[in-house]
């Protein structure tokens, strides 16, 4: 369970806060597509959740562990916990598919076991079963910078999975690539959620996107939460909170 | 015209004062051109032909060269790397630090190989080692700058990935940025290199050894033709460095 108190985020220099007083509790299960104009909080939001992004007021609680007044240590034992997807990937270039995976496991290794890559047999077998489960059943030995927009995010999300995460964080994950690829990406991280029974948190900029796959829609707008429901309750009068001039 | 602004015209003017300056400084004189021609019958009557009797002589020297240019370069990337992170605004937290640190690495790169040649020549005595100390002082410095201007221009996404994964920070950092740099590196390590061979061989002028020693001694014992010899083998091995290098960079891109 992640549970936001009254969060606020400023960005040095500017005058509005980029998350504005936000308060939000979401539940184990839960897949959440938070929705917003370019601008609204939506990558601050969730940059927020694993403290990739500290916040200026408030607190974020997740499984009841304040995340940002944490030690370093204990930020990073929380960040292991919570697999996160990006819009660009940023998979480590010039490594192949399976060394990028097994990086998802560098929060649990030690420094000297990280460094000269001693992963054990079982990390092997499971990398190559993760990759499977994200149809890269081939692709292991290839160079990540080979891929296409859809492969590279299969092996982002592959790498996630490779923490073996209780959250799973996307901060815009289809937002480069082609619609078709991106619903299929869709179905394959709700399928994903669905298995392992996570809580999920994307953000999206295609509304039938998360209209189909979400199960509760947070809407973000000037970095206040303007809209929290299901995909049904995601009626015109909402959209034009959310989007509206 | 919509090209030109005004201020070009201050420009111009300028640039042509400097080049009119430079030219009075340097006691430039059109008239010298003529003796030019001389250049040509000097080559022709003195320096060739070249004499290969001193080619085994001059192989083991040319083999001091590379090695001086090796080790001096290969250690200097060695201190370099670490320091570059250390010297990289986004990998170096600590303002002072980096500081610090981007200070030590101007001051390096401002004194030139020869002074440190100099002094170690006293300090060591003639030998290579004097070479090998001045090639790796001064590297130090060139390829700490260069190296850390890649770090801070490397994209922040795979770092932010690695610390989303809860990696340890200098863990996110090597594997986020290095793999991103590392043909840069070989890049500008490779061009190091190959100055770090032309360097040498003035340091040999000083007594550093190598190919350059030879062709300072030939110069002034007035043997031309060896100095033809030994010229052959400074292009020979410039060249061969330089192709060394774009082969190995090709392989890692």
């Amino acid at each position: 369970m992640i549970q936001l108190r009254e969060v606020t985020v400023r960005y040095p220099g500017s005058s509005y806060p980029a998350i504005d007083q936000l308060s939000v509790d979401i539940y184990k299960e839960e897949f959440v597509c938070v929705l917003g104009k370019s601008g609204a909080g939506k990558s601050t939001f969730i940059r927020t959740l694993n403290a990739l992004q500290p916040v200026s007021e408030g607190e974020v609680l997740v499984s009841d562990q304040a995340v940002h007044s944490a030690s370093e240590k204990q930020q990073r034992s929380m960040r292991m916990k919570a697999g996160m997807i990006f819009q660009h990937f940023h998979l480590i270039p010039r490594l192949t598919v399976l060394q990028n995976v097994l990086t998802g496991r560098f929060g649990q290794k030690k420094s000297y076991q990280a460094l000269l890559g001693l992963f054990s047999h079982e990390e092997r077998e499971q990398a190559y079963h993760i990759l499977r489960q994200v149809g890269l059943n081939d692709m292991a030995q290839r160079r990540v910078d080979a891929l296409s927009g859809g492969q590279k995010q299969r092996v982002g999300i592959a790498r996630s999975l490779m923490q073996d995460p209780e959250i799973f964080l996307g901060d815009e994950p289809v937002a480069s690539l082609d619609p078709s690829t991106s619903e299929t990406i869709f179905h394959l991280l709700r399928k994903i959620h669905d298995e392992k029974q996570l809580l999920s948190i994307m953000n999206v900029h295609d509304v039938s996107l998360a209209r189909k796959y979400a199960s509760r829609i947070l809407g973000l707008r000037d970095g206040k939460l303007v809209f929290d429901g299901g995909p049904d309750e995601l009626d015109e009068a909402a959209y034009q909170t959310i989007y509206g001039a | 015209m919509i090209w030109f602004r005004k201020r070009y015209i201050f420009y111009a003017g300028f640039i042509i004062f400097l080049t009119w300056w430079s030219l009075e400084q340097t006691e430039f004189e059109w008239a010298k051109f003529q003796q030019l021609s001389n250049a040509f019958t000097f080559i022709n009557d003195r320096i060739l032909p070249p004499d290969f009797s001193i080619t085994s002589l001059l192989l083991h020297e040319a083999f001091v060269t590379l090695a001086i240019a090796f080790l001096g370069t290969f250690f200097a990337l060695l201190i370099a790397l670490p320091i570059s992170f250390a010297s990289a605004s986004n990998t170096c937290t600590n303002r002072l630090i980096y500081t610090w640190n981007r200070v030590v690495l101007s001051v390096l790169r401002s004194v030139p190989e020869i002074v440190f040649g100099l002094i170690f020549v006293v300090v060591v005595g003639l030998s290579p080692f004097a070479a090998v100390m001045a090639v790796f002082l001064h590297n130090i410095g060139v390829l700490g700058k260069l190296i850390s201007e890649l770090i801070e221009a490397a994209d922040e996404g795979p770092h932010e990935a690695m610390k989303s994964v809860g990696a340890k920070r200098h863990i996110a950092s090597l594997f986020a940025i290095v793999p991103q740099i590392w043909p840069n590196v070989l890049s500008h390590y490779f061009y190091r290199f190959e100055v770090a061979i032309r360097t040498s061989l003035v340091l040999g002028f000083i007594g550093g050894g190598g190919l350059g020693q030879q062709l300072f001694n030939q110069f002034q014992s007035i043997n031309y033709h060896a100095m033809a010899t030994s010229i052959i083998f400074i292009m020979v091995l410039v060249i061969a460095v330089d192709l060394l290098g774009s082969y190995v960079r090709k392989r890692v891109i």
